[in-house]
């Protein structure tokens, strides 16, 4: 399925535009042109002509262009109008047309009248073009709604695509895919039959039955409240959940902002600490230094007394080992000890005196070396202790210096990462993020209760149908419809269990499908080990390390993934529809656009069986770069420049 | 020993000013309380001053130093050394003002190392350390 032709009559900016995409070359269409040219535009046209919608926020009267207003006179009409043709394959194609028109009053301008829709279909040249009789259904059948976010898109949503596509929407599209619907809406007419007939039945025993009937009247009724209120909590707890992945993906798409920040602060605090330590060490330091300073730098000269000391003592010249005082006494006295005279001019007294004599000179000097010969020997001994401390102190200096250095260049490079970043809107976020999973944890328990009692309910439903089917047996009328009732809740629980074994079929093969898909679409080879769509639709990419990256997805990776799961969907829809997006590379780094351009190039690339999968690429001059037209090449695209003379209001495509 | 009648060992009264920078510098490198007293500031200059060889001969006795009191047995020891170092002969040390002059002369001279590296070093703590590693080498390898 192709779109081979798109054609705007008045549509917001584009007066007339008919862009012709019938040739062979346009499987791969490039639309590029400036910001404000009008690319945006025409996937507004397209989507609005194939399901009549606008963007919340466009108003109705934004569709007619604006030139077309200003010449427009009071009473006067206007239409617009899109028309897209989608070549079917096989020869076959068809023409999707929509048409609304304006009328211009004193009070304004407002549409006149319901939107138009025409679809005419060809497909042979005898029958020529056919108009469709309910063009709404032969869209449903060709171009699911269910379906638009997959092949319609606004590439500056991709990389949030799966957070705006979550469970529910992924759910629908499957379900889109299986095409068994109309077995759940069998399954829920059986069961309301059976109901209607059980109570009818019920009603037709007598008194007893008219109990039974009316309590499974209410079973009934809460159990359909109790399903309203779980679909309620339901949809609460996933919105809840996706805004917190949102704010997750907010947080986490700014290189781990949040977590960076907390380490920053904390490198902040320690270096606080460090620095202090630092300063109380050199504190110490210093103090010792300079208390053992003087006897450091006069340790030479401590030396120097020391060899005198020594020296002297060597040389007895420090005081005798005798008392001196004694001596005199002795002299006095006129005896010595050993009996010998020391009457004056006796010999021996004549001897003590020149050795009192001698010491009473020596001493002086003797006396003033002893006085420090303790002192000295101890400051010396004291010498290598002080080095020794001096030196451990210095080297705890150092080693606190490094750990300070390493700290300094983490806190740099934390500061450069997150420079720019406003960290109270980080922390806002972070709080917003918190705040959203405890509103989840909330709705999760609720859900919970609410999936308990819906349990109770329909278990006392089966007791009333019981003993509604004990009470039936006595009268034939109301066994008769017991036993319709009987047969409708059979086929309902039938119906309901091919629903959920087809949905369950589809979900694996699409899961298996898209694994494969993705796994060859994403340039890091190997790094993801298992894609998969769990039986709640939740979407799950594990690692080959085994850590979930849903979720943590970089922006590239993101968009490869959407591409993937509209491929995907395609294929196994067997409708091969086109894709439009809009700003496909809009927000990616150069690498990872070429890298997308080359996966996006391959992947649509048809083989034997399948033919090429059209793709109409929206793009900046900045996205179709050299590099990015380099890959896109071996495509041969179709490349169209779009252009819009503000002057005159004109578009031009070619 | 001859008996001395000062009281006090001066510093030069050229170097006041700089010695109340110099002990302010002193006591902001190793912390807060850790005020540097005239008999610290006078020993470390004379430590400083004989290690650069480096003493004021004309040096001018000011009103202000730390009192002779003060020293103990340990500080004593250090004068003694300054002594015999200089004249090599240990009969100086019984001339006692002769002892108490060489150490106002080499504490003015490490008064004024001190002063000019305060005056130029960016860091003077940092100087300082670095100043001392030298004679502290030279303690390791004896």
């Amino acid at each position: 399925m192709k779109i081979s032709r798109i054609k705007t009559t008045n549509f917001r900016q584009h007066r007339n535009v008919d862009i012709d995409l019938s040739s062979d070359q346009a499987d791969f269409v490039i639309l590029k042109g400036k910001n404000g040219a009008g690319k945006t535009n025409l996937l507004k046209a397209v989507t609005w002509a194939i399901y009549g919608e606008l963007d919340s926020g466009d108003t109705g009267q934004q569709l007619l262009t604006d030139s077309v207003v200003l010449s427009m006179k009071t009473g006067d009409y206007e239409d617009t109008e899109v028309l897209v043709e989608i070549d079917l394959g096989s020869g076959e194609s068809a023409y999707i047309k929509r048409k609304q028109a304006f009328k211009k009053s004193e009070k304004g301008l407002a549409p006149y009248g319901e939107t138009e829709l025409e679809v005419q279909v060809f497909r042979d040249v005898k029958t020529g073009f056919q108009v469709e009789p309910d063009p709404e259904g032969w869209i449903e059948r060709y171009l699911p709604h269910r379906f638009k976010p997959y092949f319609l898109f606004d590439g500056e949503k991709l990389e949030r695509f799966f957070q705006d596509s979550d469970a529910p929407k992924i759910k629908s599209a499957i379900q889109e895919v299986a095409r068994i619907d109309v077995l759940f809406r069998i399954q829920e007419k059986l069961s309301a039959a059976a109901n209607t007939l059980n109570v009818r039945a019920a009603k037709l025993t007598g008194t007893n039955g008219e109990k039974f009937a009316n309590e499974l009247d209410d079973v009934v009724d809460r159990i359909e409240k109790k399903s309203k209120e779980i679909d309620q909590l339901d949809k609460e707890f996933r919105d809840a959940e996706e805004a917190e992945s949102a704010l997750d993906k907010q947080l986490s798409g700014q290189k781990n902002l949040e977590a960076n920040i907390e380490r920053k602060r904390k490198i902040d605090g320690e270096l606080d600490k460090e620095n202090r330590h630092l300063k109380d060490a050199k504190d110490r330091f210093y103090l010792k230094i300079r208390s053992s300073a003087a006897t450091v730098l006069l340790a030479g000269a401590l030396r120097v007394l020391g060899e005198k000391v020594e020296e002297a003592r060597k040389n007895k010249v420090l005081p005798p080992p005798v008392d001196l005082e004694y001596l005199k006494q002795l002299l006095t006295t006129g005896t010595c000890i050993c009996g010998s005279d020391l009457k004056s001019s006796a010999e021996h007294s004549m001897h003590l005196e020149k050795v009192i004599s001698d010491y009473h000179e020596v001493g002086e000097i003797g006396n003033a070396l002893n006085e420090h010969a303790l002192t000295y020997a101890t400051e010396l001994s004291k010498l290598p202790g002080h080095v020794e401390v001096i030196a451990h102190m210095n080297s705890s200096i150092d080693d606190k210096e490094d750990e300070i250095a390493s700290l300094q260049a983490e806190q740099q490079a934390l500061a450069a990462e997150l420079e720019g970043q406003d960290n109270e809107t980080v922390r806002n976020l972070a709080k917003a993020r918190s705040q959203q999973r405890e509103i989840a944890i909330s709705k999760q328990r609720a859900l919970n209760v609410a999936r308990g009692e819906l349990k109770q309910l329909e278990s006392r439903k089966s007791d009333v149908e019981r003993e509604i089917q004990k009470a039936a047996s006595a009268n034939a009328e109301s066994a008769k419809a017991r036993q319709k009732a009987d047969f409708a809740s059979k086929a309902a629980a039938i119906a309901k269990g091919l629903y959920e074994s087809m949905n369950n079929q589809v979900r694996e093969a699409i899961s298996r499908s898209l694994e494969t898909r993705f796994k060859s679409m994403t340039w890091k080879e190997g790094y993801f080990e298992q894609v998969s769509i769990d039986p709640s639709f939740r979407v799950s990419i594990v690692t080959n390390q085994g850590v979930e990256a849903y979720g943590r997805l970089a922006a590239g990776e993101s968009v490869c993934l959407a591409f993937a799961f509209s491929l995907t969907l395609s294929k196994e829809a067997g409708l091969n529809f086109p894709m439009v997006v809009d700003t496909p590379m809009g927000r990616l780094g150069p690498d990872v656009q070429v890298n997308l351009a080359r996966v996006i190039a391959d992947a649509t690339r048809g083989d034997g069986k399948n033919p090429n999968h059209q793709m109409i690429l929206l793009m900046t001059e900045t996205e179709y770069n050299k590099q990015v037209a380099e890959e896109l090449s071996s495509r041969r695209p179709k490349v169209l420049q779009i252009n819009f003379d503000t002057k005159t209001s004109e578009t031009t495509v070619n | 020993m001859k008996k001395t009648t000062r009281t006090v060992l001066a510093f030069d009264d050229r170097q006041v000013d700089y010695i109340r920078q110099l002990r302010k510098a002193f006591a902001s490198i190793a912390g807060e309380q850790a005020d540097l007293s005239n008999k610290e500031m006078f020993l470390i200059a004379m430590g400083v001053g004989f290690y650069a060889k480096n003493k004021i001969s004309d040096f001018k006795r000011s009103n202000t130093g730390p009192r002779i009191e003060y020293f103990n047995d340990q500080d004593n020891v250090l004068f003694a050394s300054l002594q015999v170092a200089e004249t090599g002969d240990a009969k100086s040390l019984l001339e006692i003002e002769e002892l108490y002059n060489l150490a106002e002369q080499y504490a003015a001279g490490g008064v004024s190392i001190l002063w000019n590296h305060l005056q130029s070093e960016r860091d003077f703590g940092f100087w300082f350390a670095g100043f001392m590693q030298e004679p502290l080498k030279q303690v390791q390898s004896n």
